[in-house]
């Protein structure tokens, strides 16, 4: 490379850094253009870049896992309680089925001392009736109780609502139990069982009577049935949701 | 900290079964066997035509009820099934009796009267803001002497006793209360019939047949009640399920 050829090359830089300073001199001059440096500007440096870096990594990837994790941690607990619940509940309902299962024995004990005619029925099987239903007595008092004792499991708003029906099905299933020992205190007092009035109960009246308070028991227990499983449902569908 | 693992998995697994056998013996009858009939006559049948008055008197007082929840003109009612149904104003006066009858006036404007005992179910046909029409299916449209004397099978009175009578009733009592069919004492269900649109179907025989109230049958006199397709039967039960249709094959 020749002198001549060096000096037109520093020429023409030296032209070009010319029109860049008048081009960079137009744009200051242009009304709202900054004039001075971007207080950001020092995010563009190395140290900038550096310091965004160690707060990303540092603070906020942290913290985002230790919010996910928080959430998990709160998902899993609701899961687990929402399990132990529907457990107690499933408990619950086993319970429950069980006072029906009572009822039912002592129905099938009324029927049996009714139909059984006064005069046919022997002591020992009148004593075995009388402590079939001392057993089932207190059998029921324990199953009603058992039961009772679930109904917290199940969500608070439904409870009242479960008590009541509760209640509706325990009168029915009292005057059935009453009826059955009247029942059974008639038997062997006189032909064909004496009520306390004196005067004999008609059969028809009494069978009737009691399926009366059958009925009542079928509709009462439908009806709290309906409750908890529908609670049953609701819950099942929630924990679901956390699974 | 922990998820929910393959353990998890498992136990929901088997879980799931306990808990549908938990619901489905809830469904099961847990007295078992056909039951005995559901009737007034459950000993002995009824001796005399007054013995069958007397037992149709408390019948009607002791009806069931159900409204079906079709079409949606109905859809904002409180309640669908009454238990001991009765016809009265929305809100009773202190000692005023209810009725436990449908009265209304037929297409020759003569007076009908029909009451709960003998009626299956009935349709809306069409109704306006005075009154309104239903098709009442009467069942069993039989009298106490013709039952006493010609002692029906269930199955003979199921196929056969049925008429629709058409009848207009007025949806406010002659004070102007509105009417309704409503259970006994103050908090009791209550279906206003202004709200009964037209297609709404009540049903007198829809609810369980082992859940029923026997009183109710006052025609079920031994003939019938020892019929084996007499579906009404006392079961201690715990059924979700619907019973089989009262009087249909």
């Amino acid at each position: 490379m020749d002198t001549d050829q060096i000096r037109n090359e520093v020429l023409t830089r030296l032209e070009v850094e010319r029109e860049v300073r008048e081009q960079l001199a137009r744009q200051h001059g242009e009304p709202g253009a900054s004039t001075g440096k971007s207080r950001w500007a020092w995010l563009d440096s190395k140290l900038g870049l550096l310091l965004i870096g160690a707060v990303i990594s540092g603070v906020l990837v942290p913290t985002f896992q230790f919010t996910q994790e928080e959430i998990r941690w709160h998902r899993q607990n609701r899961y687990e309680s929402l399990e132990r619940q529907l457990d107690s509940m499933r408990e619950s309902l086993k319970q429950f089925i069980a006072v029906q299962a009572l009822s039912a024995e002592l129905y099938d004990l009324g029927l049996a001392v009714l139909e059984t005619p006064t005069t046919t029925a022997d002591p020992q099987r009148l004593e075995q009736w009388r402590k079939d239903f001392r057993a089932l007595q207190a059998r029921r008092v324990q199953q009603n109780a058992a039961f009772a004792a679930t109904v917290f499991y199940f969500p608070t708003e439904s409870q009242p609502a479960i008590r009541s029906a509760w209640n509706d099905l325990m009168r029915p299933a009292q005057q059935l139990q009453t009826l059955v020992g009247d029942l059974l205190d008639g038997m062997g007092q006189g032909p064909a069982g004496t009520s306390p009035a004196g005067r004999s109960p008609d059969p028809n009246e009494v069978a009737v009577q009691m399926d009366i308070n059958l009925a009542e028991v079928n509709q009462s227990y439908e009806r709290v049935l309906a409750l908890l499983r529908q609670q049953l449902v609701e819950v099942e569908n929630e924990s679901a949701k956390f699974r | 900290m922990r998820v929910p693992s393959s353990g998890d998995v498992a136990r929901v697994i088997v879980a799931l079964p306990l808990a549908c056998c938990a619901i489905g013996l809830a469904g099961a009858d847990v007295g078992g066997g056909r039951g005995y009939p559901a009737t007034p006559w459950r000993v002995s049948g009824p001796a005399s035509v007054q013995d069958l008055e007397e037992a149709r008197v408390i019948a009607d007082q002791h009806q069931a009820l159900s409204i079906s929840a079709e079409p949606a003109a109905a859809g904002d009612l409180d309640s669908r099934q009454i238990w001991k149904v009765s016809l009265r104003a929305e809100k009773p006066l202190q000692g005023e009796s209810a009725r436990y009858a449908l009265v209304g006036r037929s297409d020759s404007g003569t007076t009908v009267t029909l009451r709960f005992s003998q009626i299956e179910s009935f349709v809306v046909t069409s109704s306006n803001r005075k009154s309104i029409t239903l098709a009442v299916t009467v069942w069993p449209d039989i009298s106490p002497e013709e039952l006493l004397r010609t002692k029906p099978s269930y199955r003979q009175l199921a196929d056969g006793y049925r008429r629709t009578v058409v009848l207009t009733m007025d949806l406010k009592s002659p004070d102007g209360r509105p009417l309704a069919f409503a259970g006994p004492g103050e908090y009791g269900a209550v279906i206003p019939l202004e709200k009964l649109g037209p297609g709404t179907k009540g049903d007198f025989y829809a609810g369980h047949p082992h859940s029923v109230d026997p009183r109710r049958f006052w025609w079920a006199i031994p003939s019938i009640a020892n019929d084996k397709d007499y579906p009404y039967r006392m079961i201690p039960m715990a059924s979700f399920e619907r019973g089989p249709a009262a009087n249909q094959g």
